[in-house]
């Protein structure tokens, strides 16, 4: 791996994490009014796969949409747009944290539905291959995600018909509020691997072998084309939806209580991506912390700054316009 | 009605096909998949001249294949996704709802989502509740989905000709029966634009409103109450949504009397949308508003049953009859029958 290659991915990281922050810390000023799932935690095994793949890919994503929206634009003034509904916002307000997306900047689909996007993504795929571009498609989903029928779809005709994608199944191990031991009798891997195509297991607390695995994901799909499979384990630091841990449940009425080991959040606390890639880069004297720092302190004033113009700017005026309900031919 | 130089005849299905021969020869980026080869001939000859990488056979997976039409789609490829029956593609409603009708939307306008659904709907030959239904109603609900039903060969190739190239979702739902209907339909390609409705009667007494197959009950009984000096004007909607809302309000204006005659459920249906349009256009009705359609049942399958959940032209002249309170022994009208046509299996 090149050292330029971990500066980005140290800059997508530390953009992502930081508008996270700026989320939580004006959140409960009310005034972006749409549902938040929080990237907290993925923001590694996200970055380091558009890192790796942006050239020659597109991306499908689901509701968690922060950390693939961010990676793959850095574009924090049309993200805070969107989380305020401005104009000056991604989709102009019209799609909100759980649907970000543009398909001009390879980000192709995001939606709200479990697993909804793991097809259109195949579908993508498979253009690619009658348009004989050379391009592949990556899906994320959730673990949750596999308990849909879809899924099983997916994985039967992508590997049927050879289609060039890359799944990746964050796994995080927990759907809405619900364990994973309690919800699937497999361990997804294994059962996958049934199917005959390439397998990897990696998890966000390894940096460099995250790196490798899509690495070697993107050379193997380049010479024998698809599909592949990924899972990508994680932990979610904070709810299902908000921006508060799990253990502040004064403020959520969503997920159960206590349905989380404090135990276990402290021991993953100290394997945060976000500290882990700071590790990684100083170790590797790759940049020196006086340089980080800076480089997050300006990130931090920037932040503010979009903030204050975001607020400010304008909302669409009709919001009953059908105008571009349909496509219009020119 | 249409001004034509060809008089040559060939059925809906060819007529359908011959759109599709042309338009694959014409866009090398454009698909056609399915688990039913022929779609009672649409397809024929589309795989030999195209290959297994364009024209395709599926596994069932109805909700997988239906997110991989937006997929595909949105990807510059003009997908077209065959259903032998409409009640298999509620298995792909998550996406139509969820994903595809919210695609252009959420792009403000910018991005085109080239895709079509064919469903085979209707009528066949004992096909009980779930290889009947029509649904037009649900998909025109949802705003993002065209829905088009064509009910001539001539319009099965002009406006399937559209659909490919509109850069939108379009459904186009085809009445099994119509498949074997003849018609002229000229050799070279044309489009017929969306929202506008045929008028395939013209009169003065009563409009008669129809969808799909109704279109031939309606013409049907249109042609036997001239014998007793009754002029209907039969409209065919065949564009759902868009609506042409002008012609039929016009329509009406002209005749004062409406029947609408929907080829599915009454209740909560399009014929209720259309008397809703009329109602609210036309004041001067000189008798309410009539509305035929199936029974308010799931579809039976026995044929005694089958037939009294289908409207027919019987059900059309009986109620024109009362509308104008004229005598017409409309026992007389030999009703279509498909019995000689097709014997099944499916």
């Amino acid at each position: 791996m090149k050292k330029i290659f971990f500066i980005s991915l140290l800059k997508k990281i530390l953009i992502i994490r930081n508008s996270e922050n700026i989320i939580s810390k004006y959140y409960s000023q009310n005034e972006m009014k749409t549902p938040m799932h929080m990237s907290k935690g993925e923001e590694l095994v996200v970055s380091a796969a558009v890192l790796t793949f942006l050239k020659n890919s597109d991306f499908f994503g689901y509701y968690r949409s922060h950390a693939l929206y961010l990676s793959a634009t850095e574009d924090m003034k049309s993200f805070f747009g969107e989380m305020y509904g401005k104009v000056i916002g991604e989709n102009k307000g019209i799609t909100g944290s759980m649907h970000i997306f543009n398909p001009k900047k390879n980000i192709k689909l995001v939606s709200a539905i479990v697993a909804s996007t793991i097809a259109p993504a195949v579908g993508s795929a498979y253009a690619n291959l009658i348009k004989k571009n050379n391009r592949f498609t990556v899906s994320f989903f959730g673990d949750g995600a596999t308990e849909e029928g879809v899924f099983w779809e997916s994985m039967n005709f992508s590997c049927l018909k050879k289609i060039p994608i890359i799944f990746i199944c964050l796994n995080n191990k927990i759907a809405v509020d619900v364990m994973i031991k309690e919800r699937q009798s497999y361990k997804i891997n294994e059962i996958v691997k049934k199917f005959n195509l390439k397998t990897y297991t990696i998890s966000s607390f390894d940096v460099l072998k995250i790196c490798n695995v899509y690495n070697d994901a993107s050379n193997y799909i380049k010479k024998h084309g698809g599909p592949i499979f990924i899972e990508a384990n994680y932990y979610r630091q904070l709810q299902h939806i908000g921006v508060n841990d799990d253990f502040n449940n004064s403020s959520s009425n969503f997920e159960k209580k206590n349905y989380r080991s404090r135990l276990e959040h402290k021991f993953f606390a100290k394997k945060d991506p976000y500290l882990l890639i700071k590790k990684l880069v100083l170790e590797k004297k790759i940049i020196s912390l006086k340089k980080l720092n800076s480089y997050e302190d300006n990130l931090k004033l920037k932040l503010e700054k979009i903030i204050k113009l975001v607020k400010k700017s304008k909302i669409l005026k009709n919001a009953t316009s059908t105008r571009n309900v349909y496509y219009e031919n020119k | 009605m249409f001004t034509m130089k060809t008089s040559r005849k060939i059925s809906y299905c060819q007529a359908l096909n011959e759109a599709f021969h042309s338009q694959m020869q014409k866009n090398k980026n454009m698909i056609i998949y399915g688990i039913e080869d022929k779609m009672f001939g649409s397809n024929e000859k589309l795989l030999e001249k195209f290959g297994n990488k364009r024209f395709f056979f599926t596994p069932l997976s109805e909700d997988m294949l239906t997110g991989f039409a937006l997929g595909s789609a949105i990807s510059g490829v003009v997908t077209v996704y065959n259903h032998i029956r409409v009640d298999f593609l509620l298995l792909g409603m998550n996406q139509i709802a969820n994903t595809i009708s919210s695609y252009c939307y959420a792009t403000n306008g910018k991005h085109p989502v080239p895709l079509i659904i064919r469903a085979v709907i209707g009528r066949g030959w004992g096909q009980g509740y779930q290889h009947s239904k029509s649904l037009q109603s649900i998909f025109s609900h949802i705003p993002g989905i065209k829905v088009i039903m064509p009910t001539t060969p001539y319009d099965a190739k002009g406006m399937m000709i559209s659909a490919l190239n509109d850069n939108n979702p379009v459904i186009c739902l085809e009445h099994r029966w119509l498949y074997w209907q003849e018609g002229v339909v000229p050799k070279q390609d044309y489009k017929i634009p969306f929202g506008k409705a045929a008028i395939l009667r013209t009169g003065n007494d009563i409009s008669i409103v129809c969808t799909s197959w109704m279109n031939v009950e309606a013409c049907q009984a249109s042609d036997f109450l001239k014998n007793y000096g009754i002029s209907c004007e039969v409209i065919d909607v065949r564009s759902i949504n868009p609506l042409d809302k002008h012609s039929l309000i016009k329509s009406v204006k002209k005749t004062r009397r409406c029947i609408i005659a929907d080829y599915d459920w009454l209740f909560c249906g399009l014929s209720a949308e259309i008397s809703d349009l009329i109602y609210s256009n036309v004041t001067n009705l000189k008798n309410p508003i009539q509305r035929i359609g199936f029974a308010a049942t799931p579809c039976p399958t026995s044929r005694n049953l089958e037939n009294s959940f289908y409207p027919n032209s019987r059900n059309i002249i009986k109620i024109i009859s009362k509308m104008l309170n004229r005598k017409i022994n409309f026992n007389k009208i030999s009703l279509f029958s498909h019995e000689n046509v097709f014997k099944g299996p499916f």
